[in-house]
């Protein structure tokens, strides 16, 4: 209990000085930033397009069936879009990022921490937050909406070839009912909101769990699958959350 | 001058340093000697202000590191040069760009001249400059310490901590490591730490050596005051390191000549 205590207060105090210095610092690791936008991004670019393609493709079949017995296979459009974009999206989509990059964050600095790398830094009179954790939150902070939309519009598309193939329902029906269907409600939670916050979390995790490693081989092992463990607990919990605060707020 | 006074560190209950207090003099090189556990490394932890004492002080030419903030003690830090056991270069970037890190952070100094004097350290520690575009991962052991040190020397440090800096290095490759140091300390003239269990290391590099034993300090003196000892630790320390091959009375010739290499790690 002791040391949970301690891990939430290490926790907490890492993430208000990330906040500080992404708020007020000055911007040092610019390049960092980009190097971590790319692995975030263009690596999980195609596995998220994939994902979309098969979760559009699945989602609109099973509801069109439902849809089908009661003859309402025009509304295909009209329920599928708002599932996407308010949840399937940003919640798969972070599941996602978070089984790719999570543990790569977590693997990276762990063994960073366990060869010294990180004291070095420290020795220099760097600070391993400034120069380690605000490049890899910032990229998941602006790569996760970019992801999400992605993953939204593959899905769409996804969904529209089953209306198209399968319910026989036209193309630019199916996409106008779609689009008709998303309020602004919908596009802030689901392409800003929930995204960011999920990268946010995605990315503060990997790094805490990295830099807190101790104990060699074994302590990056344990680094990396706490990491994606953690991340996957917390997405959901805070997907609940928010989910309930836009309902609140929006009526969506 | 780098004075510890009476320091007590403890870590998860368990005592790690029990009241250790030592001076080492400007531009002196001091050996700490002592086997697995025994706190030498916590020393340059505490040097380097990762670690607070529970008491004591830390004074680095006359300032007491110990109440400093995070902050104030970068400055601290950037006027030290640490190479880290097994070197901790970063393996993501090349050779160059970890001999240049420190100064790259610090900008204060142009491109071309911190190529200019990243060069320089290189051919200080005798290195070919070709090695600037190899990746860490493919040096041999002796050339990653090499660089280690090339970076640690980099800003022309006021104190050079090195801790474990020859272990698991073959002999040779401890023999060059060793007269780096030497020749660095003459060069530089900088106030250095060498943490170390080899014992022929110590005294290749040291004139003042300060033995550690499960937190206590045990000795602090001379090479000359650490052959006398009579404490059954020191004797057996001696003994083990040189492989048993030193009697009791041929200790100081057989240790002040060129001792044999025992490439020992933990």
């Amino acid at each position: 209990m002791k040391a949970f205590v301690a891990d939430v207060q290490d926790f907490t105090i890492m993430t208000a000085r990330a906040i500080w210095y992404g708020l007020y610092g000055h911007p040092r690791y610019i390049r960092a930033a980009f190097d971590e936008m790319y692995f975030i991004g263009v690596g999980s670019f195609l596995i998220v397009a994939s994902i979309g393609l098969c979760v559009g493709i699945i989602w609109t079949l099973q509801i069109s069936t439902e849809l089908a017995a009661f003859g309402a296979k025009l509304y295909l459009g009209k329920v599928t879009s708002p599932a996407i974009v308010r949840e399937l999206g940003p919640l798969i989509t972070a599941v996602t990022v978070a089984g790719k990059a999570c543990s790569a964050i977590a693997a990276e600095l762990a063994s960073m921490k366990v060869t010294n790398q990180v004291d070095a830094l420290r020795a220099m009179g760097v600070d391993p937050i400034r120069r380690l954790v605000i490049p890899k939150l910032t990229a998941a902070l602006v790569m996760m909406p970019v992801l999400t939309i992605i993953y939204d519009t593959v899905a769409i598309l996804g969904g529209a070839m089953v209306s198209v193939s399968v319910a026989h329902v036209r193309f630019s029906f199916f996409m106008s009912s779609a689009m008709q269907k998303l309020g602004y409600a919908d596009l802030l939670s689901g392409l800003l909101i929930k995204p960011m916050l999920f990268g946010f979390i995605i990315a503060l995790i990997s790094c805490f769990l990295g830099l807190r490693t101790e104990g060699g081989a074994a302590g990056v092992r344990n680094a990396t699958t706490q990491a994606v463990v953690y991340s996957f607990v917390c997405i959901f919990i805070l997907d609940v959350l928010i989910t309930r605060i836009t309902i609140t707020l929006f009526g969506v | 001058m780098i004075i510890f006074e009476d320091i007590h560190f403890s870590y998860r209950n368990q005592k790690i340093l029990e009241g250790i207090s030592f001076t080492i003099p400007e531009g002196e090189t001091v050996a700490v000697l002592g086997g697995s556990g025994s706190g030498k490394t916590t020393i340059l932890r505490l040097m380097l202000g990762f670690m607070k004492p529970d008491a004591g002080r830390i004074l680095v030419d006359g300032i007491d590191i110990v109440p400093m903030s995070e902050r104030d003690l970068i400055e601290i830090r950037r006027t030290m040069g640490i190479v880290f056991q097994f070197g901790a270069l970063f393996d993501s970037l090349t050779v160059g760009n970890n001999i240049a890190f420190p100064l790259r952070e610090l900008r204060t100094m142009s491109e071309d001249q911190i190529i200019a004097r990243v060069t320089e350290a290189i051919q200080e520690v005798g290195l070919d400059s070709r090695v600037v575009d190899q990746m860490p991962s493919e040096l041999s052991g002796g050339m990653n310490r090499r660089v280690a040190i090339a970076r640690a020397i980099i800003g022309y440090p006021k104190i050079l901590l090195y801790d474990e800096p020859t272990t698991g290095l073959d002999p040779m490759a401890c023999e060059v490591v060793c007269d780096l140091v030497n020749k660095l300390k003459d060069d530089i003239g900088a106030t250095s730490i060498f943490v170390t269990h080899q014992l022929a290391a110590a005294f290749r590099v040291a004139s003042h050596f300060i033995m550690m034993r499960h937190g206590d300090l045990i000795f602090d003196g001379s090479a000359s005051n650490m052959r006398k000892s009579e404490d059954p630790y020191i004797t057996q320390f001696i003994r083990w390191e040189l492989g048993g091959l030193i009697d009791g009375t041929s200790e100081k010739s057989d240790l002040e000549r060129s001792p044999g290499w025992i490439a020992r790690t933990d």
